[in-house]
């Protein structure tokens, strides 16, 4: 397997990087892709990344989504003065809105962790607004729900800070 | 700052439980009263069942609490989050969530008004929100 990613090195012209996910499964992918990641980037730059990048702390359904979306937004950041991309922003944004609205909670909030792992802002940007535009207008109740938070006030704490946010509600 | 993962106690009917029932895999015994049996899900930990939120360092959950103090449509969501548990009421304090409080966050309803909704306001404006600032005429 080491041979194998010491060859894809050359492959095909542009740089080729394996990425290798904690349950071991590999993604073969352009510099150019890999380095949407910040933490590739700099390992790019201090040319660590011959044998494989090990991502002890990714699981192999996480990292596919991650190689899905930066190969998505790879042409994002090169060729961005391009007028003729209008049409490719617009399939970027529906690729980005049906990447995180479908997922289960649990899913999200591991692309969020693998995204901050892997230093890739606007993913984590984007996962971050997903889980603000869930927690918008929604009651406390509802907010524990959505997301199996514990209540851990107290009745008589709750019921003080209620009394103090009382301004903040309609009712 | 808290450790995002709490500890959870026990609850006291596990405690009076036989030591070797099957509490800790989440099937509880038929004679387990409905309490227990909750509580051992939760006990459990990693579940879909558990808080999310609990993986979760505090800088990241501070940004998804700031996106939604930027994009509030009306006080009650900074509040309402405030209102869930004693992390988020911590967190929803934080100067880097009062900064980015959106126009409508910080819009105290006409008849509202209250010492609280003040110091609210005051503490955005310290923080750095141009909204609380222009709200309170400064």
């Amino acid at each position: 397997m080491a041979a194998a990613a010491a060859e894809a090195t050359i492959d095909g012209g542009g740089k080729m990087i394996i990425l290798i996910s904690a349950d071991g499964k590999r993604f073969e992918v352009t510099e150019a892709v890999a380095s949407q990641s910040q933490l590739i980037s700099n390992m790019i730059e201090d040319d660590c990344t011959e044998n494989g990048v090990r991502l002890p702390n990714v699981d192999g359904d996480i990292l596919t989504m991650v190689v899905d979306y930066c190969n998505m937004h790879a042409g994002d950041a090169a060729a961005d003065g391009d007028t003729t991309k209008a049409s490719s922003t617009e399939e970027l944004k529906k690729f980005d809105a049906e990447l995180v609205q479908a997922l289960e909670n649990p899913v999200l909030f591991k692309l969020i962790l693998a995204a901050n792992f892997l230093n890739i802002k606007s993913l984590l940007d984007m996962t971050c607004q997903r889980v603000a535009d869930m927690m918008s207008g929604k009651t406390p109740e509802q907010m524990r729900e959505t997301f199996s938070i514990e209540n851990d006030f107290t009745p008589e704490e709750e019921a003080a800070i209620r009394q103090e946010n009382a301004w903040a509600f309609d009712d | 700052m808290r450790s995002p993962r709490r500890r959870r106690g026990v609850h006291p009917a596990a405690a009076t439980a036989p030591p070797c029932s099957a509490m800790a895999s989440g099937a509880a015994s038929p004679r387990s009263p409905p309490a227990a049996k909750k509580r051992a899900v939760v006990v459990a930990g990693d579940g879909d069942d558990s808080d999310v939120f609990d993986r979760l360092p505090d800088d990241i959950v501070l940004v998804v609490l700031s996106r939604l103090a930027a994009n509030a449509a009306s006080p009650a969501d900074v509040a309402s989050a405030a209102l869930t548990c004693r992390r988020f009421r911590e967190l929803a304090a934080h100067p880097a969530v009062l900064s980015r409080a959106s126009a409508a966050a910080v819009a105290v309803r006409w008849g509202a008004w209250s010492e609280a909704a003040h110091r609210f306001l005051r503490r955005c404006a310290a923080a750095g929100s141009h909204h609380a600032c222009y709200f309170l005429g400064m």
